[in-house]
């Protein structure tokens, strides 16, 4: 017979194991509060004396408050280590096991207690740089108040999956040392599937980039950063496990190797797949035995088991149950192998493939650099959408023979791949992409097929230096490519003059020979866009208007060197970001955007012939051209280029004193 | 009343406790003696509710322990090494447990305090074994167990803390029907406190029987003859488990009642015999020879 306890008396219980909890752990959180508070006093010292008033405060405030965060993260560990010790001290399994307490309020419980612990001190000093901050006259920024939501989300995974490993070991070392390697040794391994991936399926689009959850799926650290509902989930999931297996737990297996042995092994074949990858990628790089393939299983196997042997003694403290549980590592080596053949041989012939042009009813090419979209939608996507694009039998063998040619500077020896996965685990954000060109086809039997191949720009930059050719700079983009980008359709469905929203247009600049770019006033931008888009309607020929997508500025200029002599006014148009879901979910656009939001900006350039009568009238009107169409100078212009014959004169950084600007 | 059934604890291959099966009435106070690694302390936690049988039923009061908070609100347990915070002292950690024993008297504690000769705001920790052990006790029946359980608590304890020790739980014995269960090699002291003793070895229950009972099962004789007697075996028919001769002199220890082996005995003529009760340890040693653990067996 069991008699139960109310739930009030199980919350009473609770709270009071929470408060012994958080009155032992008092001295650690002395040390938490005196490293706080030093730490905050040298950095709001050495940002007064070091930066400019006018950032003093605000660089404090974001640095102290990182720097809190980062002991908080730290000191979380310390707190679990000490409220979970319960379930790995035999002295304290007594304590606790005599307590009339049940046990899944008391792993509640010890988990509150070290949530708490670690935020309470934290927030109360994160909300004395917030008052500081404040009361000198700086707000609280973005940053710093998503900190205060990222915190509680971090320390929760962090705790539930501590917990819920502490549940599954029977001692403490082996809980920190399997919360470490698994942080560690997930996120890695992933890289290697997503680099062998880019690597041997040239083409194959995976929106998966480095901060995408699955990269970091086990890692709760990366929750400090990440996706709000994933790790939500993550804890949710890891709280419930902790709670059913506390239940069953035989307290018996404290300071034994493992209570529960599925996350020993799992911990074990990750670190083994991690380190025969390893070996096994440089074996198969340096083409070991004359065969790429079998260089990378021996180093696979080589790497694997050794790394497998040595996690078993760290985590065993010997040799016993090695052999049982190197069925773990047989199967993960048969496994890798097996999969690695397929994918080396290219047993599916992706790599190849290249439909015949009779055999397409339709196709679309989406190049990267030439692309705005207003849908939020990332690379594969925009290019399922253009396979309905091109319907004629000329631009589709266009797009077949362009094809034809990113398969053949793609083909790469086996042992070229492997070196290529090095590569492609850094080529996981698309700003490292020099360029990137997708290509879609509906075959007439119905089916669809897309490629999307993207191209590194450290690849390119290696290519080119070792080569001494820098057109493999950007190799993808051929005159085929560009051809099509240059179609009035592919400029109706991805450029921005003619899609974009009027909120994301940044700059607009009007340039002609003799005067160019003059930054537009922000109340003419309407009604210059509309009339672009008015003339362009109405224009049935469309072989006047010359468009200018994403280029360098040189190169902007040099195409207006030679094709403004014929009387065309060119307008250039930024925009504050481009919607593409890949470029928007990077860890690189988070940089940029921290480092300078202009950094994300985009470009493109179109250079109207004098019969878009609509838009020089409203280009007239605000006072950008004038009687004669003629660009005027403006008071205080963005910069200022001049163009004599063959040279381009660049000045920038306009002085309003001496109303002169900077020669560069 | 505490009830054992079948009560079976494995530690991987070791079988730490074996079937075993008892009643123990309210009220009474029993000791568990035995063999090291016998299965003594692992009893005491399986009683406790810190471990869960592997099979077998412990009851106390018709409910079962193991993870059940209220039937655990009703108990107490000392473990042979008692675990304290670093910042632990009698006083804060009296509040833990006011808050979690539903039977915590302050009354009691405040009189125990008094009592034991320890500071009530020093740290545990820094305190040596006896009066870490102290601490604990004066913890422990501030709760007002209904049972109690204790592993080795005599160890450490100096003669006037364990005289104290005897008559607080007599008192509670005596006054609160309480349940005492002990665990000890300290023979010596259990004789004085227990009414019933519970013989481990190997996870067996050897011997379980009243203390009196068992002590008169057993009795210690000298007998003396005046001739060296005839037959080689001079006590053939008589239950002897242990003898030692010297010249016509035999020291005999008997299993048995006085009055059932005394005619025997007389009717081997012997010009001196003199019966005495056995100590509980010189009873603990007799039964672990007939379970095998006899000094001589162990290498």
């Amino acid at each position: 017979m069991m008699s139960t306890t109310s739930p009030k008396n199980k919350l009473r219980q609770g709270l009071s194991v929470i408060a012994w909890d958080i009155k032992s752990c008092g001295k650690v959180c002395a040390v938490f509060s005196i490293l706080a508070v030093v730490s905050s006093i040298v950095i709001m010292t050495i940002c007064l004396s070091a930066t400019s008033s006018l950032y003093a405060v605000e660089t404090f405030q974001l640095i102290s408050m990182y720097f809190v965060a980062a002991l908080a993260e730290i000191f979380t560990i310390i707190y679990m280590v000490k409220t979970f010790s319960y379930l790995h001290n035999k002295r304290k399994a007594d304590l606790y096991g005599n307590l009339p307490i049940d046990r899944i309020t008391l792993f509640l419980s010890k988990s509150v207690s070290s949530f708490l612990l670690a935020l309470i001190p934290t927030f109360f000093f994160m909300g004395i740089i917030s008052i500081i901050s404040l009361c000198c006259g700086t707000p609280l920024g973005n940053e710093t108040i998503s900190l205060f939501i990222q915190l509680p989300l971090g320390t929760l995974a962090v705790v539930a999956a501590y917990g819920l490993l502490a549940v599954c070991c029977g001692t403490t070392t082996n809980t920190i040392v399997m919360l470490l390697t698994v942080s560690i040794s997930y996120p890695l391994s992933a890289f290697f599937v997503k680099g062998v991936f880019g690597a041997f399926y040239k083409g194959a689009y995976t929106p998966i980039r480095f901060n995408s959850f699955i990269m970091q799926a086990l890692n709760p650290f990366a929750a400090y950063d990440g996706n709000f509902i994933y790790w939500l989930l993550f804890s949710g999931v890891c709280i419930c496990a902790s709670l059913l297996l506390v239940k069953r737990r035989k307290a018996e297996r404290a300071q034994s190797a493992f209570a529960y042995y599925l996350p020993c092994h799992i911990v074990k074949a990750l670190v083994a797949f991690l380190f025969g990858m390893i070996i096994g990628t440089i074996f198969g790089s340096l083409n070991v035995f004359g065969f790429a393939l079998a260089g990378f299983i021996f180093g696979f196997i080589l790497g694997g088991a050794t790394a497998f042997v040595l996690s078993h003694l760290a985590f065993y403290k010997g040799f016993t149950k090695l052999l049982k549980s190197s069925v773990v590592l047989g199967a993960l080596i048969i496994v890798v192998s097996a999969a690695m053949t397929v994918i080396d041989l290219d047993a599916s012939g992706f790599n190849q493939f290249v439909p015949m042009t009779d055999d397409v009813q339709s196709a679309g090419l989406i190049d990267i650099n030439y692309t705005y979209t207003e849908s939020g939608k990332n690379i594969g996507e925009l290019t399922l959408d253009s396979v309905n694009d091109f319907t004629d039998k000329d631009t589709i063998s266009k797009i077949t023979f362009a094809h034809s040619d990113l398969v053949q500077i793609n083909k790469r020896s086996s042992a070229e791949k492997y070196s290529n996965i090095w590569i492609e685990m850094a080529n996981s954000d698309p700003h490292s992409f020099g360029s990137s060109i997708g290509i879609a086809y509906k075959l007439k039997d119905g089916s669809i097929v897309s490629r999307v191949y993207s191209y590194s720009r450290i690849e390119g930059l290696l290519n080119a230096l070792v080569n001494e050719d820098y057109s493999l700079y950007y190799p993808y983009n051929s005159a085929d490519t560009n051809e099509i980008a240059a179609t009035k359709k592919y400029q109706e469905k991805h450029s921005g003059y003619l899609n974009a929203s009027l909120d994301s247009i940044s700059n607009i600049g009007v340039a002609d020979i003799s005067i160019i770019n003059q930054s537009v006033s922000k109340d003419s931008y309407e009604k210059i866009i509309e009339a672009i888009r008015k003339d362009y309607r109405n224009d049935t020929d469309k072989s006047g208007l010359l468009y200018i997508p994403e280029i360098t500025y040189s190169e902007q200029i040099s195409l207006l060197d030679s094709n403004v002599y014929d009387k065309k006014i060119a307008i250039n148009i930024s925009y504050s970001k481009r919607n593409i879901a890949d470029l928007n979910n990077s860890i690189m656009s988070d940089f940029y955007n921290k480092l300078s939001p202009e950094a994300e900006t985009y470009n493109e350039t179109i250079c109207i012939p004098p019969t878009y009568k609509n838009t020089i009238k409203a280009l007239k009107e605000a006072n950008i051209l004038d009687k004669d169409g003629k660009v005027i100078s403006g008071e205080n212009p963005s910069y200022y280029s001049f163009i004599d014959g063959n040279d381009v004169y660049s000045y920038g950084g306009y002085d309003a004193d001496s109303k002169a600007y900077t020669y560069y | 009343m505490i009830e054992i059934n079948n009560l079976t604890k494995r530690f991987d291959k070791t079988v730490a406790v074996d079937s075993l099966s008892m009643n123990i009435d309210k009220g009474s106070v029993v000791g568990l003696i035995g063999s090291n690694g016998g299965g003594k302390s692992t009893i005491l936690r399986l009683l406790a509710g810190v471990y869960q049988p592997d099979d077998g039923t412990v009851c106390i009061d018709g409910d079962t322990l193991f993870d059940n908070a209220q039937a655990k609100g009703k108990c107490f347990f000392i473990p042979d090494f008692p675990y304290f915070y670093n910042n632990s002292t009698i006083n804060n950690t009296a509040i833990l447990y006011k808050r979690l024993f539903p039977n915590w008297s302050d009354e009691r504690f405040e009189q125990l305090c008094s009592l034991f000769p320890i500071g009530r705001n020093d740290k545990i920790i820094n305190m040596s074994k006896g009066m870490q052990r102290q601490a604990a006790l004066i913890l422990a029946l501030s709760t007002c167990p209904k049972y109690l359980f204790l592993d080795e608590i005599f160890d450490g304890l100096d003669p006037v803390v364990r005289l104290l020790l005897k008559k607080l739980l007599a008192q509670c014995v005596s006054q609160d029907e309480m349940t005492v269960i002990i665990a000890s090699h300290n023979l010596r002291e259990l004789e004085d406190l227990c009414d019933r003793v519970c013989l481990i070895h190997h996870g067996k229950a050897v011997v379980d029987r009243d203390l009196d009972s068992l002590k008169d099962s057993y009795s210690k004789v000298q007998v003396a003859f005046s001739q060296e007697p005839e037959n080689e075996n001079p006590f053939l028919g008589i239950p002897v488990i242990s003898l030692k001769q010297n010249g016509n002199v035999y020291n005999i220890t008997i299993k048995g009642k006085e009055n059932e082996f005394m005619p025997q005995l007389n009717a081997l003529n012997p010009a001196f015999v003199s019966a005495m009760p056995l100590t509980l340890e010189e009873v603990f040693i007799c039964e672990m020879e007939v379970a095998g653990y006899d000094v001589n067996n162990i290498t």
